[in-house]
């Protein structure tokens, strides 16, 4: 219900331009880093891994579904979710091709798993023919919107929730806190791994495609290891393994970087110092992992009344 | 579930062998359970009697032997499809999931037991809620048959010692397993939580139609508990039969209080 009447809102908004630009796009930043970090979510925070890759099923996403947009489908903001969703699906797929071998290896080792793909798919697009190759992608339609952005985000929270409350979401959680007795206790450990892997990288496509209709224009380097640190950043923020914790962690670091833009390039000194400042008093963030009781499925844990 | 004939157990393992490098942990181990039976494992550390337990339940794979569960054949599959066909374990030291709640904890030891697909979890199908509301309220009446419903929300490392062994044994039972294996069951508990552990052991005994292996150190337990014993020393079985028989063997006392060596007392 507060979901259609917000929609509605926001449809409204954008036909009539009723807020600022400068307003919106931050808005629209907000929602697509709320996609980002939640996803990134569910890798470092329920199951408890270190992928420093987020930025690279981005890159997959925004390229995929931008090409998509531009070569595949017919010019109109119509076909848009279509594109996004194709460029889900490919950082799906890339995500599936990198956790197969990935999860064979744990902890520091899938980080550098993953940082090795993210310089892999950086060089491959900067490699590429087809997309511009380093100098970018350009001529890319301005299809993104508050009402996209928000149907996205509502989608994307909303399926990390069900998924987290739900029988594979304690098997992930589980991973995270004990994976040989997961194991022995019936979880198919291998499967939630490679699942949880590959929703993230699903949701990391979608923002990636928002954000190249955003921008419209994207380029190898956008999506470089200080992409990936950011999302971190609000990850640990907010305080992994919580919802609202993602939500709120992308929301704030999206607005303070924005209200420090007086600073001039001291905000990317301010900024991280602000961060260290809140690990050492919050270490496990704003959150602290826990949860609000609006992102619990409402019956989780009640018996049959 | 019928009474087996006695030729017919209900676990069987035959000639399991394995070896770390140059070292051989189990050689040449047999076992056959008849259904309801309760066996104890001892023997002195290091006597290979957990690798027993990760062979049966696919933490390693035998180099040599079988395990068969019934009639199939269940040697060397993977630890979570064991479960599934039915052989639980709880572990030497506890191994609970400590971030999550003590409810969870047992919701999660029915993982293999829930079929919903995944749509059925993202789209909160009516099979979902069906299933998970089913699982919830099994996992509370075990929390309640073993006395720890008031702490369903908690999370499980917070509780005290032999509470967390209670969760872990009902995490262990929630999956419906056939065979259960408890390795030492006993470890850490006074001589008044001993007492209400082999208690609780009979009643799962009684109460789930469980079949029972244990190791353990606490010889009170397994004379108290168990109808039949093994003893293994570096890897071999060095005895077979009622507990009752223990002290009469000569190579078990010496195994577990060394040679009467007469020239050191002198």
């Amino acid at each position: 219900m507060l979901f259609f009447c917000v929609l509605a809102a926001l449809i409204v908004c954008d036909a009539t331009g009723c807020i600022d630009s400068y307003v919106t796009q931050i808005l629209m930043y907000i929602g697509i880093n709320i996609i980002l970090t939640a996803s990134l979510n569910l890798v470092n925070g329920y199951m408890g891994e270190f992928s420093v890759g987020h930025a690279a099923f981005m890159a997959v996403g925004a390229y995929a579904a931008s090409f998509f947009s531009l070569s595949v489908l017919p010019h109109s903001p119509v076909f848009f979710p279509l594109s996004l969703v194709a460029g889900g699906i490919a950082a799906g797929i890339v995500g599936l091709c990198v956790a197969i071998p990935a999860f064979k290896a744990r902890d520091d080792y899938l980080a550098i798993i993953t940082l090795a793909l993210l310089m892999i798919v950086k060089s491959v697009f900067e490699n590429l023919p087809w997309f511009g190759g380093p100098q970018g992608y350009a001529g890319i339609h301005k299809y993104t919107n508050l009402s996209w952005v928000f149907v996205f985000t509502v989608a994307t929270v909303l399926v990390i929730r069900n998924l987290v409350y739900s029988n594979f979401g304690r098997g992930i959680i589980a991973v995270r806190d004990d994976e040989i007795a997961a194991n022995l206790v019936s979880v198919n450990t291998k499967y939630v791994k490679i699942l949880a892997f590959v929703i993230s990288s699903f949701f990391a496509g979608i923002a990636g495609g928002l954000f190249a209709h955003l921008i419209q224009f994207i380029n190898p380097r956008t999506f470089s290891l200080v992409k990936s640190t950011d999302i971190l950043l609000m990850l640990y923020l907010g305080g992994s393994g919580s919802l609202i914790g993602s939500i709120l962690g992308a929301s704030i670091w999206t607005v303070l970087l924005e209200l420090l833009r007086f600073l001039g390039i001291w905000r990317f000194v301010v900024a991280p110092v602000a961060l260290i400042v809140l690990m050492i008093y919050r270490p496990l963030g704003i959150m602290g992992g826990k949860e609000l009781r609006f992102f619990r499925p409402r019956d989780d844990g009640k018996a049959k009344p | 579930m019928s009474h087996d004939a006695p030729n017919n157990p209900l676990l069987c393992i035959t000639g399991l062998t394995h070896s770390f490098g140059g070292l051989m942990a189990v050689s040449d181990f047999n076992l056959s359970i008849d259904q309801g039976d309760i066996w104890g494992v001892i023997g002195p550390n290091g006597a290979g009697k957990t690798t027993v337990f990760n062979l049966m339940t696919g933490v390693y794979r035998p180099d040599k032997g079988t395990v068969l569960l019934g009639d199939e054949d269940i040697t060397g599959l993977p630890s979570h499809t064991v479960v599934a066909k039915g052989i639980s374990r709880t572990f030497q030291n506890i191994r609970l999931f400590k971030s999550m709640s003590v409810l969870d904890n047992l919701r999660t030891g029915a993982y293999c037991r829930l079929g919903y697909p995944l749509f059925g979890a993202l789209a909160r199908t009516k099979s979902f809620n069906r299933m998970e509301r089913d699982l919830t309220a099994r996992a509370i009446a075990l929390c309640e048959t073993f006395g720890i419903s008031d702490r369903l929300h908690e999370p499980a490392a917070s509780l005290p010692y032999g509470m967390q062994r209670k969760v872990e044994l009902g995490r262990a039972l929630i999956s419906g397993p056939r065979v259960l294996l408890l390795d030492e069951p006993g470890a850490g508990l006074n001589p008044s939580e001993l007492d209400g552990l082999t208690r609780l052991i009979r009643n799962v005994q009684r109460d789930f139609g469980v079949t029972i292996v244990l190791i353990e150190h606490r010889m009170q337990l397994v004379m108290d508990l168990c109808d039949h014993v093994k003893v293994l020393n570096f890897g071999q079985t060095i005895f077979s039969g009622p507990p009752q028989g223990l002290s009469a063997d000569d190579i078990v006392v010496k195994a577990y209080f060394g040679e009467n060596d007469e020239t050191s007392l002198n």
